[in-house]
């Protein structure tokens, strides 16, 4: 028994029709032609306006002839192969075969749907990658972010994304963002842009995103800045503090990675270290417990005192 | 907003065809496999398929599809034989392994160069932008010298960090291979000093030197025994951090005052940690644990005196 699909099946036959004109072609033509239009001509226009709404949903782009206002000609309709089609020729075989090979590194992950789609239309260009032939490396499996395709989206088509945010005294705020970049720095996944409300550039971790983001279905929104470069220190290097620190021989070697200068000692070393969040230099220092001692700032000393005995106070 | 894009039949049956063009006689399983659908779908595709044409829809303008052995051929489908273009979404997917591909080679080879110009072309034509950075602080030396050994089997000395524990050691393992939780990179091994299956994170690795093999490693050691702490723990202030470090899922309903459960394996993790988020959170089981706390911090607060 054969299952038609009759809908796929005038869709198909309606790209076809329209891929292999050169013209233009008229509506009167594609009822008379195009297999699967049939009833009064009215029920024939709305079938015929849901088909081509439903082809431009799924990314393919239909052109429509201008109205010449001397010629009383119907309006034409066509798909042009150029934005239809891949342009094979533009890929080395070896490129393709890299491009299948990104996609597949996409296995298991947020955008594995994306990846598979992508991946059956390039295996259509060249037949399967032969992975054999890239140098052995080892497979990489990622996690980003489900909405990460909705961040790329929202850079490519300039969208506004909108998102509840998690600031860090736990609360849960709506973010309004023109997003202009996005990056993976240090394992975490991130993207920035102008803060609407607060009109200032800021950047965002993805998993500090609480439930969805949504996108907004207006398009060319805003214009993503020529010169903008995300900040991705995270930090303001100019407003920088000096600490010098005992750090027991033989330990701290996070600490010593940062620091500026080491004078050793014989059971304890002297280290300098610049910083700029007091907070994360605080929270450095007392997981070294008893193997580090703040001798400067004063400030910063006080801080790591207060916290160690209200630690102390919480666990009697 | 729809998270999941539909694989609609029409853009299936639009990819299928180009597909039966390269892959002339390719079974109705394979189909299947490739496609991921079942194969009733595949021949309800066919069948559709087989229904397509120019207009006329003579068997001079239909597509000609043959699949009643089992093995699909088609003729007369030249309209529709070449790939559709990649979306910017798939063109996003690609671009993004690409820039993961670019770091997982040594800066030094000759490959770099390919792929920087291939995503940079990919990016101007799709408009599609590449990530800004992709880092995971590994540097090229380090990265060359683990690429080589997994791929001529050679085992490594490595210097490596431990975080919890706060110690620089030297090991020798055998990679196998890099593996990815989309913020880390770990590099699996056995490892000769624990005789076990070890992950160590590639940053964390400060050298890495090639070595030969010394003996033929049959990692046969017995399962070590699993060091399991439950420990509970309440927040005692609205901190992103607390639910950060403990990756607390729930991050919108957690509040003051609450008390959670954590499974650690490192007791001394545990203890550092607590101390490192300053008083935003306490232990409050086990009792060992929770004095262990007390004293260490104590300690620390010893050498101000």
């Amino acid at each position: 028994m054969r299952t038609v699909s009759r809908k796929s099946e005038r869709l198909v036959n309606l790209v076809i029709a329209l891929l292999a004109t050169k013209r233009y072609i008229t509506k009167s033509e594609i009822f008379r032609t195009i297999e699967g239009y049939e009833g009064s001509n009215e029920s024939m226009e709305r079938m015929f306006e849901r088909d081509k709404d439903e082809l431009r949903a799924l990314g393919i782009e239909i052109e429509v002839s201008g109205l010449d206002p001397l010629f009383d000609d119907e309006v034409g309709y066509r798909i042009l192969a150029e934005n239809f089609e891949m342009d094979r020729k533009g890929y080395s075989a070896n490129e393709i075969a890299y491009m299948s090979l990104a996609a597949q590194l996409w296995k298991d992950a947020s955008l594995s749907d994306v990846s598979q789609k992508a991946l059956r239309k390039l295996s259509a260009v060249s037949g399967p990658a032969d992975i054999a032939e890239i140098p052995a490396f080892a497979p990489v499996i990622l996690t980003a972010p489900l909405f990460l395709r909705e961040i790329i989206n929202g850079i490519t088509d300039r969208r506004v994304v909108e998102f509840k945010y998690l600031d860090s005294e736990m609360k849960t705020k709506l973010r309004k963002v023109h997003v202009y970049s996005y990056f993976s720095l240090r394992g975490f996944w991130y993207f920035s842009g102008l803060d609407v409300d607060k009109s200032e550039n800021r950047t965002f971790r993805c998993d500090r995103v609480v439930g969805e983001l949504a996108i907004s279905k207006k398009a060319n929104s805003y214009e993503i800045p020529a010169d903008y470069e995300p900040d991705t220190t995270f930090s303001d290097i100019s407003v920088s503090t000096q600490a010098v620190l005992r750090v027991r021989v033989g330990r701290g070697s996070q600490l010593r990675s940062l620091a500026s200068t080491i004078e050793s000692g014989e059971e304890f070393d002297l280290i300098q270290i610049a910083y700029s969040s007091e907070e994360e230099m605080i929270s450095l220092i007392l997981w070294h417990l008893d193997d580090v001692c703040v001798i400067s700032p004063e400030t910063l000393k006080i801080s790591v005192v207060q916290a160690l005995k209200r630690l102390v106070k919480a666990h009697v | 907003m729809s998270r999941q894009i539909p694989d609609s039949q029409v853009i299936r049956l639009l990819d299928l065809v180009p597909y039966l063009i390269l892959n002339q006689g390719v079974a109705l399983d394979q189909i299947a496999r490739d496609f991921q659908i079942t194969k009733s779908d595949v021949l309800d595709d066919l069948n559709t398929l087989w229904m397509c044409g120019l207009p006329g829809y003579t068997p001079l303008e239909l597509i000609d599809l043959s699949f009643d052995t089992g093995f699909v051929s088609i003729r007369n489908a030249e309209v529709l034989s070449n790939p559709r273009k990649l979306t910017s979404i798939e063109m996003g997917a690609i671009i993004i392994g690409l820039c993961i591909l670019r770091d997982s080679f040594s800066a030094v080879d000759s490959q770099v160069q390919g792929l920087e110009n291939l995503i940079e072309r990919l990016s101007k034509k799709s408009n599609v932008k590449a990530p800004a950075i992709l880092s995971t602080v590994v540097t090229a030396e380090l990265r060359s010298a683990v690429n080589t050994a997994i791929a001529t089997k050679k085992d490594l000395i490595i210097s490596y960090h431990s975080f919890s524990r706060d110690e620089v050691s030297k090991r020798e393992i055998t990679p196998f291979t890099i593996a990815h939780d989309g913020t880390f990179e770990y590099l699996e091994s056995f490892c000769q000093l624990a005789q076990d299956f070890r992950s160590f994170r590639l940053d964390r690795i400060l050298s890495a030197a090639l070595i030969e093999k010394t003996e033929s490693q049959a990692p046969s050691s017995e399962p070590k025994e699993d060091s399991r702490v439950d420990v509970q723990i309440r927040i005692t202030s609205n901190s992103r951090r607390v639910v950060e470090t403990f990756h607390l899922n729930n991050a919108g309903e957690i509040h003051q005052g609450d008390v959670f459960n954590s499974s650690v394996y490192n007791p001394e993790w545990i203890i550092r940690t607590i101390c490192s988020l300053k008083s935003w959170a306490e232990v409050v089981q086990p009792p060992e644990l929770r004095s262990q706390v007390g004293t260490r911090a104590q300690r620390a607060l010893d050498m101000y005196v």
